[in-house]
C-alpha cells in the first residue's frame, strides 16, 4: 500500500502555472510556440464568429507585456466590419508566423507575419494558387511550405517552394486531403476524407499510400520520430483516442477519451518522444498527462485547474515549457492561456 | 446700432455655421467616396488586393478634388500596396495615415518597412543588348519582401526601369550586382550599351553564289509601237543558271552579284502545217547580270535586286496588232502569211528578281539548298516574266 502511494506521487506532480493575462473576452485556443520558444501564438474564440490570433513574447515561462493582436490585412481599419478569422498558427524555423485567415464572408489563405514586422501579408496571391486554403505546414528546414487548397475542386495538397516561390500540386484527388504535416525531408502525412470517414496516408515523392484506416475518423496526423501519431474515435463520435502508428496497419493506443482540440494535432514534446494530452473526464480534466510514443510510461502534471487542454510544449534556454488552456474553475466563462515551467518532470 | 451688431454677428455666426468644410468634395464626390470605399471593403474580403488599389487611386482623385480621405482609406491603400509588392505605395499609404492618428500598427509598420527596405533606381538603357532580369541572391522567406522583388522584376521587365524599394540583399541585373544594404544609401544603377552584349560587327561571310534550275519564261504580248514589228507572244520552259559572289554583314544583311544564262525553248507556234513555211520554234537565250541585296538568317537567305539581261529571241508570227492591219509598214496579199512569218532578234531587257532559298546542306565552307526564284523582264516592247525552281549554293554563316 506504502508502495502503490510513492509510485503514484512520482508520476503525479503539481505545478505552479502561470496565466498569460488576456483582456478581451473569449476561450483561448490552440497555443504554438515559436521554434526559441520566445514568443507564444494562440486564438481567441468568442464563438460569435470572429476568431482572432495574437501573439505574446515569453521569457523564463512568463508572458511579458499583453498580447498582440495579429490582425489580416483590410482588417485593421474601422470599416472592415468585424467578424475576421485568424487561426491556426504555424511557426516558421526562422521565427515567422503563418496562419490561416479570412475577412468576414471572405475567402480562406494563408498569411505570413513576424513580431515586429509590417504587419500580416498573403503568403501566396492568387495568381500562385486560387481558392481557400488551409492546413499549412513547413518543412524542417523552412524551405517549403505544404498546405491544401480547393482551387481545383474539393482539398488537395499543394506545395509551394520558397527558392523558386512557385506552387505546384503534391497530391490531386476526387477526395478531400487535410492536415498534412511534414515529417523527415518531403515525407508528408495526410488524411483523407471518404465515404464519411477520414483515413490516414503518406506521401512521398507524389506517390501516396495507406497508413491506417478503421472506423470513425483517424484524423490530425503528427509526427513523432518516425511515427505518426493522430486522433482517432474509432470507439464512438464522443471518444477521442490518441493513437500511434509506426507502419502500414500498425496501432497503439496511447490513451483512451483525450480531450481533442479545436484544430491542432496532437502535441508532441521536443525530443519527439512524449505526446502530452489531456482528458475529457471531468474527473481528471485538471492535469495534463505526458505518455510516451512506445506506451511504455505515462507523467500526470496537475495544474490546479480544469478542463485542461490543448497542450503544446517546447525547449528554451536549456528548460521545457508547457503551455494549456484552462478553465481557473468549473463554470468559468472563458478559457485561458497558461504556461508552465515543466522541466525534469519527465 | 447695437441691435444691428448682435444681429450682424448672429448672422455671421450662422454662416460660418452652414459654410461647407474648407476642403470638403462635392456632394456626388462624397457619394463616390462613400461607394469606393464599400468596394474596396468587398474586395478585399476577397483578397482582390488589384481592385483595392485601383479604388484607392480613386479615391486620391477625388481627394484631388477636395473629398477628405480618412485614416482607414490610406490603411486599406497601403494593405493592398502591401499585397502587391509596391512597398513604396504602402510606406506613402501608412504616412498619409498619420494624418489623422498614428496607432502602434502604423507606427510598428512604418518602422519595420524602413528597417528592412531601401531605396533604388534602376534604369536599363533601350541600346543595351542581353538579359536584365532582377534576380535576389536569396528570395526573403517574408511575403511582402518577395512581392516587393516580383513586383520589381516585373516593373523592369515592362518598362526597363524600376523606381522604388527593395529588401536589403544581394541582388543582380544582367551583368551588374549590387548591395543594398541599411547603411549604404540608394542604389542607383544603370545598364548602359557598354554593359551589354556587343553585336558583331562587320562581314560574316563573303564567297561565291550559285544558281542553277529549272525555269519556265512567258513573253507577252507586245505593245503597239508605231514602225516597229513585234512577234507575237511565246512562252516555254527553260533553264536559268548564274553565278557570282554573295557577301553577308554580322546584321543579317548583306549583297550580291552573279551574271548568268537565262534560257527558253519553246514549241512551235500553233498554226496549220503549211508546205510554203517552215515553221521553227520560239526560243530566247539571254544573259544576265543581277545584282542584289540580301538578307541572311538561319538557313533562310532572300535576295531582291535589279536584273540586266541582253541576247537573243526568235519566233513565228507578228504581233497581233500587225496581223490586224496596224502595222502601216506592212501589206500582205494573204493575211495569214504573216501567222508563218519567223522573226528573229536581239533583245536587251531590265527589271528585277526575287530569291528565296533555304539552305540545310553544309558543304565545308558553302552551304546547299533549295531555292524559289521569280521576275520580270521588260526590254520596253513587252514583259518577260518567269520563274524558277532549283537549287541554291551560298558561302555559310557559321553562327547564323
Amino acid at each position: 500500500m506504502i508502495f502503490g502511494f510513492l509510485a503514484a506521487a512520482a508520476f503525479t506532480a503539481q505545478v505552479h502555472a502561470s496565466e498569460v493575462g488576456i483582456s478581451g473576452q473569449g476561450h483561448a485556443s490552440n497555443p504554438a510556440w515559436s521554434p526559441d520558444g520566445q514568443y507564444l501564438a494562440f486564438e481567441m474564440n468568442t464563438f460569435g464568429g470572429q476568431i482572432d490570433l495574437y501573439v505574446v513574447k515569453v521569457q523564463n515561462g512568463n508572458a511579458m507585456g499583453a498580447p498582440q493582436q495579429v490582425k489580416l490585412p483590410g482588417s485593421s481599419s474601422s470599416f472592415a466590419g468585424g467578424g475576421a478569422i485568424a487561426v491556426a498558427p504555424t511557426w516558421h524555423p526562422q521565427g515567422r508566423l503563418i496562419f490561416e485567415g479570412s475577412n468576414k464572408g471572405g475567402i480562406n489563405r494563408l498569411y505570413d507575419w513576424a513580431p515586429g514586422g509590417s504587419g500580416a501579408t498573403e503568403l501566396l496571391s492568387a495568381a500562385q494558387i486560387a481558392g481557400d486554403l488551409a492546413w499549412p505546414t513547413i518543412r524542417k528546414d523552412g524551405g517549403a511550405i505544404a498546405f491544401t487548397s480547393d482551387a481545383a475542386g474539393l482539398g488537395d495538397i499543394y506545395v509551394w517552394d520558397r527558392s523558386s516561390n512557385q506552387v505546384a500540386s503534391a497530391l490531386a484527388s476526387p477526395f478531400t486531403e487535410s492536415s498534412p504535416h511534414y515529417g523527415t525531408g518531403d515525407h508528408l502525412v495526410y488524411s483523407r476524407k471518404n465515404r464519411g470517414t477520414e483515413d490516414l496516408f503518406l506521401l512521398d515523392d507524389g506517390k501516396s499510400t495507406p497508413l491506417v484506416g478503421g472506423n470513425g475518423d483517424q484524423t490530425r496526423p503528427t509526427w513523432a520520430g518516425d511515427q505518426v501519431v493522430y486522433f482517432s474515435n474509432e470507439r464512438g463520435d464522443e471518444h477521442w483516442d490518441l493513437v500511434v502508428t509506426s507502419g502500414p496497419g500498425q496501432k497503439l493506443v496511447l490513451a483512451k477519451d483525450a480531450r481533442l482540440p479545436d484544430r491542432a494535432a496532437p502535441a508532441v514534446s521536443p525530443d519527439g518522444q512524449w505526446v502530452a494530452y489531456g482528458l475529457s473526464d471531468p474527473g481528471k480534466d485538471n492535469r495534463i498527462l505526458f505518455t510516451k510514443v512506445d506506451g511504455s510510461s505515462t507523467v500526470e502534471v496537475e495544474t490546479g485547474l480544469v478542463a485542461c487542454g490543448d497542450p503544446a510544449v517546447v525547449e528554451a534556454g536549456g528548460r521545457w515549457y508547457l503551455a494549456f488552456t484552462a478553465l481557473p474553475s468549473e463554470g468559468s466563462d472563458w478559457r485561458r492561456l497558461h504556461i508552465m515551467d515543466i522541466t525534469g518532470r519527465l | 446700432m447695437r441691435r444691428f451688431l448682435t444681429s450682424l454677428a448672429l448672422l455671421s455666426f450662422l454662416a460660418v455655421l452652414s459654410a461647407p468644410p474648407a476642403h470638403a468634395g462635392s456632394a456626388e464626390d462624397e457619394a463616390e467616396h462613400v461607394r469606393l470605399t464599400e468596394d474596396m471593403k468587398r474586395l478585399s474580403r476577397r483578397s482582390a488586393w488589384r481592385g483595392v488599389d485601383e479604388a484607392y487611386v480613386k479615391l486620391l482623385d477625388l481627394e484631388a478634388r477636395g473629398v477628405v480621405l480618412n485614416y482607414d482609406d490610406h490603411l486599406m491603400g497601403a494593405d493592398a500596396a502591401t499585397a502587391l509588392g509596391d512597398i513604396s505605395a504602402a510606406y506613402d499609404r501608412l504616412e498619409r495615415s498619420t494624418k489623422f492618428r498614428t496607432t502602434d500598427e502604423v507606427a510598428q509598420r512604418i518602422a519595420a518597412i524602413e528597417a528592412a527596405f531601401g531605396t533604388v533606381n534602376i534604369t536599363v538603357e533601350p541600346k543595351f543588348v542581353g538579359a536584365f532580369a532582377l534576380s535576389s541572391a536569396e528570395m526573403p522567406f517574408a511575403a511582402d519582401q518577395r512581392n516587393a522583388i516580383t513586383q520589381a522584376q516585373g516593373a523592369l521587365t515592362e518598362s526597363r526601369a524600376y523606381r522604388g524599394l527593395l529588401p536589403y540583399g544581394e541582388y543582380a541585373v544582367g551583368p551588374k550586382h549590387f548591395s543594398l544594404t541599411h547603411d549604404g544609401g540608394p542604389v542607383t544603377l544603370s545598364l548602359t550599351q557598354a554593359d551589354g552584349v556587343q553585336r558583331a560587327k562587320g562581314v560574316a561571310f563573303v564567297g561565291p553564289r550559285v544558281d542553277v534550275g529549272a525555269a519556265f519564261t512567258s513573253a507577252g504580248q507586245p505593245a503597239f509601237q508605231q514602225g516597229e514589228l513585234q512577234p507575237d507572244a511565246f512562252a516555254g520552259a527553260g533553264a536559268r543558271a548564274g553565278v557570282g559572289l554573295q557577301l553577308g554583314f554580322e546584321s543579317g544583311f548583306g549583297g550580291l552579284i552573279e551574271v548568268g544564262y537565262h534560257g527558253m525553248f519553246g514549241s512551235k507556234p500553233d498554226v496549220a502545217a503549211d508546205p510554203s513555211y517552215q515553221l521553227s520554234s520560239a526560243g530566247m537565250h539571254l544573259g544576265y547580270g543581277w545584282l542584289a541585296g540580301a538578307w541572311r538568317k538561319g538557313g533562310l537567305d532572300l535576295a531582291l535586286g535589279p536584273v540586266l539581261g541582253f541576247g537573243s529571241a526568235r519566233a513565228t508570227g507578228l504581233g497581233g496588232y500587225c496581223a490586224a492591219g496596224d502595222c502601216s509598214s506592212v501589206t500582205a496579199t494573204d493575211g495569214s502569211a504573216l501567222d508563218y512569218q519567223a522573226m528573229t532578234g536581239s533583245i536587251i531587257t531590265t527589271g528585277g528578281s526575287v530569291a528565296v532559298s533555304y539552305l540545310f546542306l553544309d558543304l565545308g565552307r558553302m552551304q546547299g539548298g533549295v531555292g524559289l526564284q521569280g521576275g520580270a523582264l521588260s526590254d520596253g516592247s513587252r514583259f518577260y516574266p518567269w520563274g524558277q525552281l532549283g537549287f541554291t549554293v551560298a558561302p555559310i554563316r557559321r553562327d547564323g
